[in-house]
């Protein structure tokens, strides 16, 4: 009776599959460059696709600020009971202060309301699903041309269209300033429009202050709802005021803007998911509906965000000397990279190139528009096992001292 | 100009605004039965031992911090379904399942929520127990589902309403999802006996349903892990590819670390792949990849030997003490001299009871005597201690007599 038993459930299993039409899904552009790098046997082999900070031995990085907040905090022995929906209230807190200014008039008003995400991502698909229920005045986001891969799908998931504007000029690997500047004076009021606040993904390439202002202006014309996208704040120049420059610039300018921040690069924090999304509002009545409105979004997709990291964010930005301890590693991180764009041109330049390779010191941040073609991508991974994304980005925090002559080596064969 | 003028105050959510609303009253006498967080008998937060221990561990490796993959620890998810399936399952050996980490049981309850409005196209429908935890409804609604009911808790016995439940689910639609509590079924604790769940079982195979288990407290019902996890095991052997949520928030004291797992049961290895592949494409745009540290801790404690057993001493530990508080609570309120029948609260498992307060009598425990609950009447005997279980007796004898 059993063997029949399992004879009939072997067919009730056969003939009804739920998931029979569920088709093979392509692998994520990004992280499927690492999956085919681990897979590579290549000693030479070099990993530039995602932008996760290596030391110049091109290991993982675990900042010093990090593991001394993780030892006072352990000491606390604290308990692990949830978090309130919108997070750790002094890690929300210390996040607005840290990207605002302590002394912005809109922390001081409290018309702003900041809640603790899922990193970055998680910030940016709360924003979306925000935008999605609560903008009803339009249903466009527009990106700038390019822009991180994954914006897309977390817009388009939340039920938005997207839409593009000029920004990555091919001709100069610089800014279109131009073609930015008259792709935005024609998109449509009220329109959302996504702006990289520092070291753009994926190109490095940044507007210029004065840029910024005459943008600023622009957009303030067209009534459009600014979207910043940080996610390198103190990554970028290595001075998180500076960097925090064009979203401070535009709330000044009387944008009420929204905010995704990310704590995964600047303290490499990556896996711990530490992020957090800022609305900015007319004035705290505003700004308390807005944060009811966020706390019936977030509950049924994580109920509360995970604890661990915010904890040790909060307790960085919170003790005076772990907060200069990060300021310093964080320039650290910066300089090191600036220090590999220069050492790669001159590499280049010593290998023969005779292609112009300003723009890859001009970029700013992790990652650098190479400005190379995906059939030249290709060879690099197939030839020299040198992984990057199809775009050709690389991320500049894989490159080493060590590694950046063999670099240079294999893009000049690719190149020449 | 105002962006957001349009944008109107929403209501605290039922559940949490209890313990928003405990923490402002001053009342020293106060009590929290809100939130299912279990309480030690001194009424404090426990964090395990074999947590700790575990986290000691993990802390002396010194590992780094990079991205976990967007299924997260690989070692936890195999560890994860085998809590569930049991090592000797037949889905593991054959690989035809795939098990995601999620962001504990309401991430977990999303993703697959959100899979099924994406790739279950044959219906809309999610057929939740009447009553079920308050958050499914806006799960499956958030995520484009539609949401109906099945007879479940039958007030008059405070008990299992097995004739209405089979009824309900004998004509719920072809390929509708259905959804069940695993075990210590929210906020009633009341759960169908085994011989009930093989007669459900067979409706729901002849009704040709897509079964969703919703697994929150596995040992903390019975505090035997195999136990609570009869139902699931018993569906997939009877060959229902199921839907699974996972979470280790209560089982293992991980709340806040976020620490759970979704399931999904194939009909073979191909196309456990293929699944997979789709729930990744799914997450990368809501959260990219999960959080480590509840994962790490989680996978030490179930692949350590020694911390394992720990945890399933710890476990029953919690799922006895909760059991004692039922049994005090009842003996308190026959002291008090209550002559109504309390026998469901013995009979109901797991962290919460629903005591069949009447709204009313909710709102006299919250205002005259500090009792926070939530309006349902549902109670958090996590919460219960021997150092106020008279209190609270004494109370509901106050509201009830």
């Amino acid at each position: 009776a059993a063997y029949l038993h399992s004879i009939l459930n072997f067919f009730f299993i056969f003939l009804s599959s739920w998931w029979t039409e569920v088709q093979m899904g392509p692998p994520d552009p990004i992280l499927g460059v690492t999956e085919a790098f681990k897979r590579d046997t290549n000693p030479k082999k070099m990993n530039l696709g995602v932008g996760a900070y290596r030391d110049d031995q091109g290991k993982p990085f675990v900042l010093s600020c990090v593991r001394k907040a993780e030892a006072q905090i352990a000491a606390k022995k604290l308990d692990k009971e949830y978090l309130p929906i919108g997070g750790l209230a002094e890690f929300s807190k210390a996040c607005s202060q840290l990207a605002l200014g302590p002394d912005n008039e809109v922390l001081k008003s409290g018309r702003s309301i900041t809640i603790q995400t899922i990193s970055g991502t998680g910030s940016l698909r709360v924003g979306a699903n925000f935008v999605s229920r609560f903008h009803n005045a339009s249903r466009d986001v527009y990106l700038p041309k390019p822009s991180w891969g994954n914006h897309t799908p977390i817009f388009r998931d939340a039920g938005m269209q997207l839409k593009a504007y000029s920004y990555y000029d091919p001709k100069t690997c610089g800014f279109d300033f131009k073609g930015a500047l008259h792709d935005i004076s024609k998109i449509p009021e009220k329109s959302v429009i996504v702006l990289h606040a520092c070291a753009h993904n994926p190109t490095g390439v940044d507007p210029r202050p004065e840029q910024w202002k005459e943008m600023a202006a622009l957009i303030k014309k067209r009534n459009l709802l600014v979207f910043f996208d940080m996610a390198y704040q103190g990554f970028a120049s290595g001075d998180i005021d500076r960097d925090a420059w064009a979203v401070r610039d535009f709330i000044e300018q009387g944008h009420n803007i929204l905010l995704s921040q990310s704590f995964a690069k600047n303290m490499g924090l990556y896996g711990e998911r530490v992020g957090g999304f800022t609305v900015v509002c007319k004035d705290v009545e505003e700004a308390k509906r807005v944060e009811s409105q966020l706390k019936i979004l977030i509950r049924p997709i994580y109920s509360n965000p995970p604890m661990n990291g915010a904890r040790i964010a909060s307790t960085i930005l919170n003790t005076p000397e772990l907060y200069k301890e990060w300021l310093v590693e964080v320039k650290d991180m910066a300089d090191r990279i600036i220090t590999m764009r220069e050492m790669f041109v001159s590499n280049l330049k010593k290998e023969g190139s005779t292609h112009n390779w300003q723009h890859v010191t001009e970029q700013i941040g992790m990652f650098c528009f190479t400005g190379l073609k995906p059939e030249q991508v290709e060879r690099l991974i197939k030839e020299f096992s040198i992984y990057m994304t199809k775009d050709g980005r690389i991320s500049v925090a894989g490159v080493t001292s060590a590694n950046v002559g063999y670099l240079a080596h294999a893009i000049h064969a690719v190149t020449k």
